[in-house]
């Protein structure tokens, strides 16, 4: 009678039980009976969590098995469920300078054997490091060049060339790290002032202008940027003036020139057009004025200047 | 994939600790560590020990006090976290407003992502039932059962924490045998019952066993008091797995409810033109040797069409 019960409520439960059989979880969501509880709280959650175990034992056990030594081995499945991770997702790391550099000339390591032999200890040595091969720094004796001072330390000079490598390694290493953490990165040298202090918009340009040809090639080779030509059109370039002895074709032909501009039938939508009505109706509007007023002639004259001319331009 | 650091590790092996520590594409697992606040009663200082046991070998018991209250500042406790690279916490303290409290969390990039404080009810230890325990870091089956747990949004995610901290490590092998652990989790009116059972496989006739349980301890009623969950965004954030564990999506493979495999293929359109058929002469080439060149030319276009459309 109660195996009959048991296999009900085990039916009962299958159908609306879930699982995680990855991560060996079981889970009933009907609710409870609060008086059935209330009778024998131990006995019902033995009762209840027998029922939820069977259940998942039932399905682990249908898993496929392996027998290794004896001992039967089910293969879980994945875990179902996704469980918020511990730590973020790994990023890549970013490529230092010269790992940018060595993927852009197509530049690979070589791989260097780890051991060499030594024909004149007749042993395997390590290519770096520890008891390396061609050591120099055990060397008792350094031959010094004509050209050099041979009064000078020759051995602490080069523990003290071996230091200065080591520091700027040090330091490109460090760089590297604040470039791609995109922190700002002091430069070596003299940084150009223009960017520091307040940028603007002509420093700017003022600046990409200057770097633009701070290159070997003159910028020739360069890598340009979106639309760099647009933005440094015209800089750099140094403003040029007539000559006072200028030679009076030259200055003719320039006066024609724009004499044409301004009056050809071409090209309506010049700014520099001449707006003939507008001017015909200024210089009427004038003679109308000096009629009316004889008196103020000779001063409006006056003011009328160089701005009034007759025939002004449109604005 | 290593985190770049301005202070390099000495030796190798600090080197091996410090990338042990690293985010990975495939997670440690997740340790926790036992926290005792400024005042403990004995009862607390028991249910830490408990889980402790149950936690091993994934666990850590801080010895000396900590005073924190980690609802209104969690730093100290993320601080704790990070140093010693335990993502789950449990801590227990006892004043007079929030008697026999325990407040179990978990963390995310050595921030807290939801904590719930229960209040100790009932509490018998493992000790208080004399039978023979199971063996220690055993990978327990976790049953959960109420109604609470799939409706209230809280008890969802209390479900997900509480699965979170007890499952101990994923595997892809276990023994049938080594399946010896149960863990209970009763959600009602307000009340989380923790129980915790041995199982007994008894012989059925079939490949199935019949189970049997045996309470072993610890056992619990939990009031749940205060919780904190974590912003959506955090959630998600947290949730998110890495490419390279997801599985691969099978293209133009559709499986139907009666698991049925269908497949879909894309074909060129067939040339009849040249289809070979029985030999005649009739159908020889060279009879209209330009017509056909101009027809199969035009064929093969279309052919070519028909696939960019597909």
């Amino acid at each position: 009678m109660v195996a009959m019960e048991n296999t009900d409520s085990l039916q009962q439960a299958a159908s609306v039980s879930v699982q995680d059989i990855g991560n060996l979880v079981q889970f009933d969501p009907r609710p409870i009976d609060s008086s059935e509880f209330k009778k024998d709280p131990d006995s019902f959650l033995k009762q209840a969590c027998t029922i939820g175990t069977q259940l998942l034992i039932n399905n682990i056990f249908q898993l496929p098995v392996e027998k290794i030594d004896d001992v039967i081995i089910a293969k879980l499945p994945a875990p179902s469920t996704t469980l918020p991770r511990e730590k973020p997702i790994p990023k890549e790391k970013p490529l230092t300078k010269w790992e940018q550099y060595a993927k852009l000339k197509g530049i690979k390591n070589k791989k260097k054997q780890r051991k060499v032999w030594d024909e004149t200890s007749k042993t395997w040595k390590p290519t770096w490091g520890y008891k390396r091969i061609n050591d120099k720094t055990k060397d008792w004796l350094i031959e010094i060049k004509k050209n050099e001072d041979p009064n000078q330390d020759f051995f602490s000079k080069r523990t003290q060339e071996r230091n200065e490598r080591v520091s700027k390694n040090e330091l490109q290493r460090l760089r590297n790290i604040a470039r791609s953490s995109k922190k700002k990165v002091p430069g070596v040298g003299a940084t150009p002032s223009v960017l520091s202090e307040n940028p603007d918009k002509l420093k700017l340009k003022k600046a990409l202008n200057i770097a633009k040809r701070a290159d070997a090639s003159m910028s020739k080779f360069s890598r340009k940027l979106e639309n760099e030509d647009k933005v440094t059109k015209g800089l750099g370039k140094k403003r040029k003036f007539e000559s006072n002895y200028g030679d009076i074709k030259n200055e003719k032909d320039k006066q024609l020139k724009l004499f044409e501009k301004l009056t050809s039938t071409k090209d309506r939508s010049s700014k520099e057009k001449l707006n003939i009505e507008k001017a015909t109706n200024k210089f009427i509007q004038s003679e109308n004025a000096e009629k009316s007023s004889g008196k103020k002639k000779l001063a409006k004259r006056s003011k009328m200047g160089g701005k009034n001319k007759k025939f002004s331009k449109k604005k | 994939m290593v985190v770049s650091r301005i202070n390099k590790p000495k030796t190798k092996r600090g080197k091996r600790f410090l990338e042990n520590r690293d985010p990975k594409v495939v997670e440690n697992v997740k340790r926790a560590m036992f926290i005792k606040g400024g005042r403990t009663s004995e009862k607390i200082t028991k249910t830490l020990k408990q889980f402790y046991i149950l936690k091993t070998p994934f666990a850590l018991m801080l010895s000396k006090k900590n005073i924190l209250r980690p609802f209104d500042d969690s730093n100290p406790l993320e601080y704790l976290a990070q140093k010693n690279d335990h993502s789950l916490f449990m801590f227990g303290f006892d004043s007079k407003k929030r008697p026999d409290s325990l407040i179990i969390g978990r963390m995310f990039n050595n921030q807290v992502l939801d904590m719930f404080e229960f209040g100790i009810e009932k509490f018998i230890s493992m000790e208080d039932f004399k039978n023979d325990k199971v063996t220690l870091g055993t990978k327990p089956m976790l049953v959960f059962n109420g109604e609470a747990f799939s409706v209230d949004p809280e008890y969802i995610r209390l479900k997900c924490l509480l699965t979170d901290y007890f499952r101990g490590e994923v595997v892809q092998n276990i023994r049938l045998q080594g399946l010896e652990h149960v863990i209970n989790f009763t959600a009602l009116d307000g009340k989380i019952y923790f129980r915790s059972f041995k199982t007994v496989f008894l012989k059925s006739g079939t490949k199935i066993p019949n189970v049997e349980l045996t309470e072993i301890g610890p056992s619990f009623d939990f009031v749940v008091r205060r919780s904190k969950l974590a912003s959506d965004d955090l959630y998600k954030k947290s949730k998110k797995q890495p490419k390279e564990i997801m599985p691969n999506k099978k293209k133009n493979v559709v499986r139907d409810g009666l698991g049925t495999t269908y497949g879909r293929i894309h074909m060129q359109k067939q040339d009849l033109d040249r289809l070979q058929l029985r030999k005649l002469k009739a159908f020889k080439r060279k009879f209209d040797k330009p017509d056909q060149n101009k027809s199969g030319n035009e064929n093969n276009k279309k052919a070519k069409k028909d696939t960019v459309t597909e």
